[in-house]
């Protein structure tokens, strides 16, 4: 791309296809600290409902419990804000409990070096690397011949992967550092994530079938990666990633770097705009398909980093870690106030709406509802939350 | 409708301190011998199917599990493949995609019978749609032996099913241990949660049941809720727990990956060691909970027992060395902090 059209053009940016260019500015104005405030407002109310009841009311509000709070929601914030990238994009992310799960196994096979790290793994823990640098190098044939670069893209990939895929296998066997693993499960995440991306980017596959099918395969990968049995991962400096501060600070640097990234720069305010309105986007030269890719990338890894702290938390990586956890997310982006139609969503949204899960599971516990009704009242709150946004929305 | 009995298993009667033994419907199929205790009459002994010889023909015995994405028919996998190789029999293995995909089941005892076997080994994923396929299978000659999830014996009455037998174990029996465990480890006695599977699944709500049957006058469950099986959702739910009950002694987790989660969250509640956090299932990680005493005790299921001794039974009731209609229950087995 030659010219920075989302940078010109403010209308673009945040929401700016779903409202309609009107003198009322003022309104709009109010409308958007409504906007921003309802996540907040149904976090309060919720907790003020909870506090009518004595034993809520004697626990909850302790320190050590709010914190315990915070904990409990690293996982759904972490993939909230992974989520809420592919939601304003219009898209949907069914594959990120999955994710969570591969990246966590693929840690604890290559921190013990048992059960033996697979080559296709390595080959998925190359792809992006390798991706990048064939784009790369790709990239100067495309002006000339579309042709010569898709070849070329093609080879340099495959002769990359297969390279550095054996570097990894090899280099793997028998056990690596903490970091080493870390960076290997992150990379298995965002390859992950590109290829749903790639698939509904470039595929025209629907979101919701192209993760869906993801979230299958990244399952079944974990379960044939491990042969079913979960994996220990005894290493101190590992698991202190899973506590106290250590998973506080990643939970919040986290969610920080993806609100700046979605506020601030261009690659967010791309897939605002790609959410928004995609054909007016596309027809301002906003890289449409790019855009798409690296949300999907993102989620990625989000779920990659998801599945580093549930592994850490527990010193074990579990095949069946993260089952459902994508419906949590989904329903956090939601109650946050993001809209599924895209082009709207906030990454502070997100994490209220995690937290708000969070205290609403909690919450049913200390007052004593039964375990069956417990879902059903978390289902209603997640659908009532929607329906008055969608009235709120309505009125003019 | 549960005409369950725990016999056969010496050890389970003793830590389960005794649930009422009901007299199945089947004759002995054959006396005890050796050294093994007198158990409930139809029981066949683990001597009756250690004695099994090699088999006198090749045959082919298929193994139909629920799933390979659940751990725990891996070593039933395994031990199902070595036994059957040892007496000379040809193993096949089938799984279906999920847990609860028993039309796929169906399909498989199908293809089973068309390629020629002549026993197949099941656990059934659903208790009574399985009956029908399983009737046909046995109306050609097939030999049908039901392990771990038990099929419906009504149904199975009803559509005039004739079982070559029955291998698993009881859950019940297994959740009675487990809230044996829990007694022995809280001697003073005290308030214990309880954190189960996925409900309406048979075994999260047996293992409950027989945990709470247990505990009954001895200790007082004050709160259950359930993990889904799953780590996290545990943990969730052990840390609200823990703050609503300030007393809470004990916590009974129907699987090891639940208790991770609550042991996690007594820890971080600084009372690790001070509340008992009872498993089940014997999963790798809780070796080390074991050692440390974050984990005060867990069940050992033997599912592995279940694909040897299946196999057996197998073998021996072709080879005319062992009575149709029999069932062995696999010793559950209490495994605890030392």
């Amino acid at each position: 791309m030659q010219s920075d059209p989302g940078q010109n053009d403010a209308s673009i940016s945040r929401a700016g296809a779903a409202e309609p260019a009107g003198a009322d500015g003022q309104s709009r104005d109010i409308r958007r600290i409504v906007a921003v405030a309802r996540p907040w407002m149904v976090l309060l109310l919720v907790c003020a409902a909870f506090s009518l009841h004595p034993t809520f009311r004697s626990v909850f509000w302790r320190q050590e419990y709010l914190s315990g709070i915070v904990g409990q929601s690293a996982r759904n914030i972490v993939l909230a804000v992974g989520l809420t990238f592919v939601i304003v994009t219009g898209g949907i992310d069914l594959s990120v409990g999955s994710i969570l799960a591969l990246s966590g196994v693929a840690i604890g096979m290559t921190l013990t070096g048992s059960p033996r790290f697979p080559f296709w793994l390595a080959l998925l823990t190359a792809l992006p690397i390798s991706a990048a640098i064939a784009l790369l190098a790709a990239r100067p044939l495309a002006r000339s011949n579309r042709a010569t670069a898709a070849a070329a893209f093609v080879i340099v990939l495959v002769l990359l992967e297969l390279g550095a895929g054996t570097i990894i296998f090899k280099g793997v066997a028998g056990g690596v550092k903490v970091e080493g693993a870390i960076l290997i499960g992150l990379a298995i995440g965002i390859s992950s994530g590109l290829i749903n991306g790639v698939i509904v980017a470039n595929g025209g596959v629907p979101p919701f079938v192209a993760t869906l099918g993801m979230m299958s395969a990244a399952r079944g990968l974990t379960l044939y990666a491990t042969s079913s049995q979960s994996v220990s991962v005894p290493f101190e400096r590992f698991r202190a990633l899973g506590s106290g501060i250590p998973l506080m600070a990643v939970t919040l640097v986290v969610a920080v770097c993806g609100g700046l990234l979605l506020l601030k720069h261009r690659a967010g305010r791309y897939m605002l705009a790609v959410g928004g309105n995609e054909q007016a986007a596309l027809l301002s030269g906003v890289p449409v398909a790019a855009t798409k890719i690296l949300a999907y990338g993102l989620s990625g890894l989000c779920a990659a980093i998801g599945g580093v702290l549930i592994t850490a938390k527990f010193g074990t990586a579990n095949t069946g870690a993260g089952t459902g956890a994508e419906l949590e997310a989904i329903a956090a982006v939601v109650i946050g106030g993001a809209s599924l139609s895209g082009g709207q969503g906030t990454i502070v949204g997100a994490v209220v709406g995690a937290l708000t899960i969070t205290v609403i599971t909690n919450g049913l516990v200390l007052v004593g509802i039964e375990p069956n009704l417990q879902q059903v009242i978390l289902g209603g709150v997640i659908v009532l939350t929607v329906f008055l946004d969608q009235i709120q929305r309505r009125k003019k | 409708m549960r005409a369950r009995f725990i016999g056969g298993i010496a050890l389970a009667a003793l830590l389960a301190g005794c649930g009422p033994e009901k007299p199945a419907e089947t004759p002995p199929a054959s006396p005890p011998t050796g050294g093994q205790p007198a158990a409930a009459a139809p029981a066949l002994t683990q001597a009756d199917l250690d004695a099994v010889p090699k088999a006198t023909k090749d045959y082919k015995i298929a193994l139909i599990v629920k799933t390979k994405n659940n751990p725990f028919f891996i070593p039933m996998i395994h031990e199902f493949e070595e036994t059957a190789k040892q007496l000379g029999a040809v193993p096949e293995v089938q799984a279906a995609a999920q847990e609860s995909s028993y039309e796929q089941q169906v399909a498989l005892v199908q293809a089973e019978v068309g390629k020629g076997v002549q026993a197949i080994l099941i656990t059934p994923a659903d208790s009574k749609a399985l009956v029908p396929a399983l009737k046909q299978a046995a109306d050609k000659g097939v030999l049908i032996i039901n392990l771990d999830n038990r099929l419906d014996p009504a149904t199975v009455k009803s559509q005039g099913l004739k079982l070559g037998g029955y291998v698993g174990a009881d859950n019940e029996a297994g959740g009675k241990q487990a809230g044996a465990a829990m007694i022995e480890a809280l001697p003073g006695g005290g308030d214990v949660a309880v954190i189960e599977g996925i409900r309406g699944v048979d075994n999260a709500e047996t293992r409950k049941r027989g945990f709470e049957s247990a505990v009954n006058s001895k200790l007082k469950v004050v709160d259950e809720q359930t993990g889904n099986w799953e780590t996290d959702a545990a943990y969730g739910k052990a840390q609200a727990i823990l703050a609503k009950h300030p007393t809470l002694a004990g916590i009974f987790c129907a699987n090891d990956n639940m208790a991770l989660g609550a042991i996690k969250a007594v820890d971080e509640a600084g009372k690790k060691g001070k509340i008992k956090v009872v498993g089940y299932d014997n999963i790798p990680a809780a070796k080390e909970l074991l050692q440390s005493g974050a984990m005060t005790a867990t069940i050992e299921q033997h599912p592995d027992l279940m694909g040897k001794y299946g196999v057996r039974m197998a073998v021996g009731i072709l080879d005319g060395k062992v009575t149709s209609g029999g069932e062995f229950l696999v010793p559950l087995e209490t495994i605890k902090h030392k």
